[in-house]
């Protein structure tokens, strides 16, 4: 396993501490001790998400054009780090706090891409999805730690916000000296950097987007990706249907996602291995089988015992060790070292987008027809998706050949 | 960097960061703990006290006061001191009970204050985000201090009896019981409570009757605007106010407009009478709602002005207050009415201060009741000969 790997798997996990310790107690906060009335709470919360998108891109781009991926990257941690600085300096005022979380946002949608082609750069081309694996298992782990710590400190100093901000802070440093200290520029893999031109900095952007696109394989896991998410429902919902279908008292929401993440944390590291030996592609289509199973639970769930519910909290955990990190593996393969950044930001923004799209129809749906129709027109849907996945495909090789990241040795 | 130097350089460079990480966590760690001190010193100074305590007066007054007053038994439990009758007699004064919001001074406790009397202030051993008073009965929006920091309503009776002991489903806003105390109502502020956006915070606000122990959603209710229906998937509700056990009026949002509806809980339905309003309050003569009023300043900032609208002829008439207050007023009596506005505070506890305007006249302006405290509960009995509490 790559130092690198590593290193941005502690990165992840303290920067994951650091933001999801805020999270956890920002709905509270902002509506009850800062009084903001709930149409300014909602605001933020929608720029913060479609910043968040945009910013994808252009780190993405910027990486690979600059081939500074742990600069864009370390950048992008530095930057919310700041924020989180922000945090404890300006906490009381709406105004600055606001400010801050919106700076935590854009640092963290200029990093996601850059790093993503950074674990893709420096892993070996035999372990990607394990290298991916180890990478998003330490992040979750970070997403569990965070909550945890707000609510313990909060125990132990109720209405201390403001601790909560500084430990915040605290473990955003240490995110910040990770990458900084354990992360290296991967070899560049290609010509040295193009020099820059601000003059042409959108033609550069358009003109890597259009190279990166020129990859057939490329295109094909464009279609497959997003074909495969018009049919995946985000965790948010999945917890909403069970919590009302199995009728869970609300106070209990919270700890369906940490029952997800602890299956997600099991299964991950196996899950990673599986693909690198069997095929990434056929891991990941089998976790979108997961999927189909997990729908026609929950389409049923009501009239099934508590197990249903540890049952569902284990498919959805499962289906995530087999799809996220494996899938950016299976880019990886195909989308060459140079414009590495460009295609996992095009992907990534297509599997956003197609989410969106499943979370928001569904969505919708659900209030009109109850919960089962919905959810078996979608298992139905992610059957036949599946099904033709692999032809859209052209094979499912366990191997892709060429075009591996190999950072040279 | 070439791979000669990579193993000395490596671990200078992981010995840098465990200097980092320890440094960072001992910095936190001493500051949670000197934040724990900071809560815990006001609790301490708040159970030498007992349950009850004095507030604003010298502390040899506060001896001499809490000696006459009747101080529960040692380590009384909760509901008996909720149960505690105020130390006057309520029906006289204006008095009300607040949520203690004065940064370093038992911040977010509740308190009982006759401003007519004293400008003395009790605070009891019980933390509230928001209460609600009526007819003996008290309703507390409490912070649970459980692993996940959640929040519980709870109702106790004039008996010092639990009526009513329920988990809340988010960030609680609002709270406010029927003028017997037999029902209650609240809101909270939710993130994913709607399938169609699961991210985006949206309200939750449900009516519990205790007398037969039901609870309802206000998205049960059908709603009607004339001829029109509100269909359900787009519809918001929150700061409900009771005219009676079953009637009431609320906010609800739908399509970007926000409106006053009044409802019944019995016949699950409500009609929209009137526009651009929210979190209403009925006054106890049933025949006024002060409400706020939504608008954009320049600088796009939302203002909330406090209106005044007669039921009987439609009329809406701005209040004397200029600011903009975005609380759900209490009515004092049917010509005053109490909210709380942003006061001076520190990061971890916003200050908020408690304010009185006068409904019928738009020339007087508002008057600062209490400072350091929020979410007012006049204590109105019904049944104890206030005509106005019918």
């Amino acid at each position: 396993m790559g130092a690198n790997v590593v290193g941005l798997g502690l990165t992840s996990m303290f920067t994951d501490i650091s933001t999801e310790m805020v999270t956890a107690i920002l709905p509270t906060y902002l509506a009850l001790e800062l009084g903001l009335g709930l149409g300014r709470v909602g605001l933020i919360d929608g720029l913060q998400n479609a910043v968040s998108a945009l910013l994808r891109l252009a780190g993405g781009t910027f990486s690979d054009r600059r081939g500074r991926y742990k600069l864009t990257a370390a950048g992008g941690y530095g930057i919310s780090t700041i924020a989180k600085l922000g945090l404890v300096l300006w906490g009381t005022a709406v105004a600055p706090f606001g400010a801050s979380l919106l700076l935590d946002r854009v640092g963290k949608g200029l990093r996601t891409v850059p790093r993503d082609a950074l674990i893709s750069l420096s892993a070996h081309p035999r372990s990607l999805a394990l290298a991916f694996a180890v990478h998003r298992a330490m992040d979750t782990l970070g997403a569990l730690i965070g909550p945890l710590l707000a609510f313990a400190i909060l125990a132990a100093a109720p209405t201390a916000y403001d601790a909560i901000f500084v430990a915040s802070l605290a473990a955003g440093v240490v995110g910040l000296a990770s990458i900084t200290l354990l992360v290296r520029e991967p070899g560049r893999g290609r010509e040295g950097p193009e020099p820059a031109d601000p003059t042409n900095e959108a033609r550069a952007l358009s003109a890597k987007l259009a190279e990166a696109l020129g990859s057939r394989r490329l295109r094909r896991l464009l279609l497959v990706g997003p074909l495969l998410a018009i049919f995946s429902v985000g965790d948010a919902l999945i917890y909403l249907i069970i919590q009302r279908e199995a009728n869970i008292d609300a106070r209990y929401i919270p700890l369906l996602f940490a029952g997800t993440a602890v299956s997600y944390l099991l299964l991950a590291l196996p899950a990673g291995r599986l693909a690198d030996s069997y095929g990434r592609m056929r891991v990941y289509l089998a976790g979108h089988v997961l999927l189909v199973a997990l729908y026609v639970l929950l389409a049923g769930i009501g009239g099934l015992g508590g197990w249903a519910v540890f049952a569902a909290l284990g498919l959805l955990g499962a289906h995530y060790a087999m799809t996220d990190g494996v899938l950016m593996a299976a880019a990886s393969t195909v989308i060459p070292p140079m414009w590495r950044g460009t295609g996992l930001a095009v992907l990534t923004t297509a599997l956003l987008g197609a989410r969106l799209v499943a979370s928001t129809s569904f969505g919708t749906a659900v209030e009109r027809f109850g919960s089962t129709p919905p959810l078996l027109i979608l298992a139905a849907g992610l059957v036949g998706a599946v099904a033709i996945s692999p032809s859209v495909l052209g094979g499912l090789e366990p191997h892709s050949p060429a075009a591996s990241g190999a950072m040279p040795r | 960097m070439t791979t000669a130097q990579a193993p000395s350089r490596t671990g200078a460079r992981i010995a840098a960061l465990g200097v980092i990480v320890v440094m960072s966590t001992a910095i936190a760690g001493l500051y949670v703990s000197r934040a724990a001190d900071r809560v815990r010193t006001s609790d301490l100074d708040q159970r030498t006290a007992a349950a009850l305590s004095h507030v604003d007066l010298p502390r040899d007054q506060t001896l001499d006061t809490a000696a006459t007053r009747p101080v529960p038994v040692a380590e009384p439990s909760v509901a008996s001191v909720m149960a505690e009758q105020p130390p006057s007699d309520p029906i006289l004064g204006d008095d009300f009970h607040f949520v203690q919001r004065r940064t370093g001074d038992r911040y977010g406790r509740l308190g009982w204050v006759d401003p007519k009397v004293t400008t003395d202030r009790w605070i009891v051993d019980r933390e509230c985000a928001r209460v609600d008073r009526r007819n003996g009965s008290t309703a507390c929006l409490e912070r649970t201090q459980g692993l996940f920091g959640l929040y519980t309503l709870s109702v106790v009776g004039p008996d010092g009896a639990s009526r009513a002991d329920i988990g809340i489903n988010g960030t609680p806003s609002r709270v406010r019981l029927s003028p017997s105390g037999g029902v209650v109502a609240w809101t909270s502020l939710t993130s994913g409570h709607s399938y169609a956006e699961p991210n985006t915070l949206s309200t939750e606000t449900n009516i519990h009757d205790m007398r037969i122990d039901e609870t309802i959603s206000l998205e049960e209710l059908s709603v009607t605007a004339g001829l029109k229906t509100f269909n359900a998937e787009d519809r918001n509700f929150w700061g409900v106010t009771f005219i009676d056990d079953d009637r009431f009026y609320a906010t609800m949002f739908s399509g970007g407009v926000s409106s006053i509806i009044k409802g019944s809980v019995a016949g699950r339905t409500a009609e929209v009478i009137t526009g651009n309003g929210e979190c209403p309050a009925v006054s106890p003569d049933a025949q006024r709602l002060v409400f706020k009023q939504r608008s954009t300043t320049d600088e796009g900032e939302p203002h909330y002005q406090l209106v005044v609208h007669d039921l009987t002829s439609g009329e809406r008439r701005a209040l004397g207050e200029t600011r903009s207050v975005d609380d759900q007023v209490a009515w004092l009596d049917d010509h005053t009415v109490l909210y709380e506005l942003p006061g001076r505070g520190s990061l971890a506890e916003p200050g908020t201060d408690i304010w009185a305007i006068d409904v019928d006249d738009p020339q007087i302006s508002p008057r600062l009741v209490l400072e350091g405290a929020g979410s007012p509960a006049p204590n109105r009995h019904s049944g104890h000969g206030r005509a106005q509490d019918r």
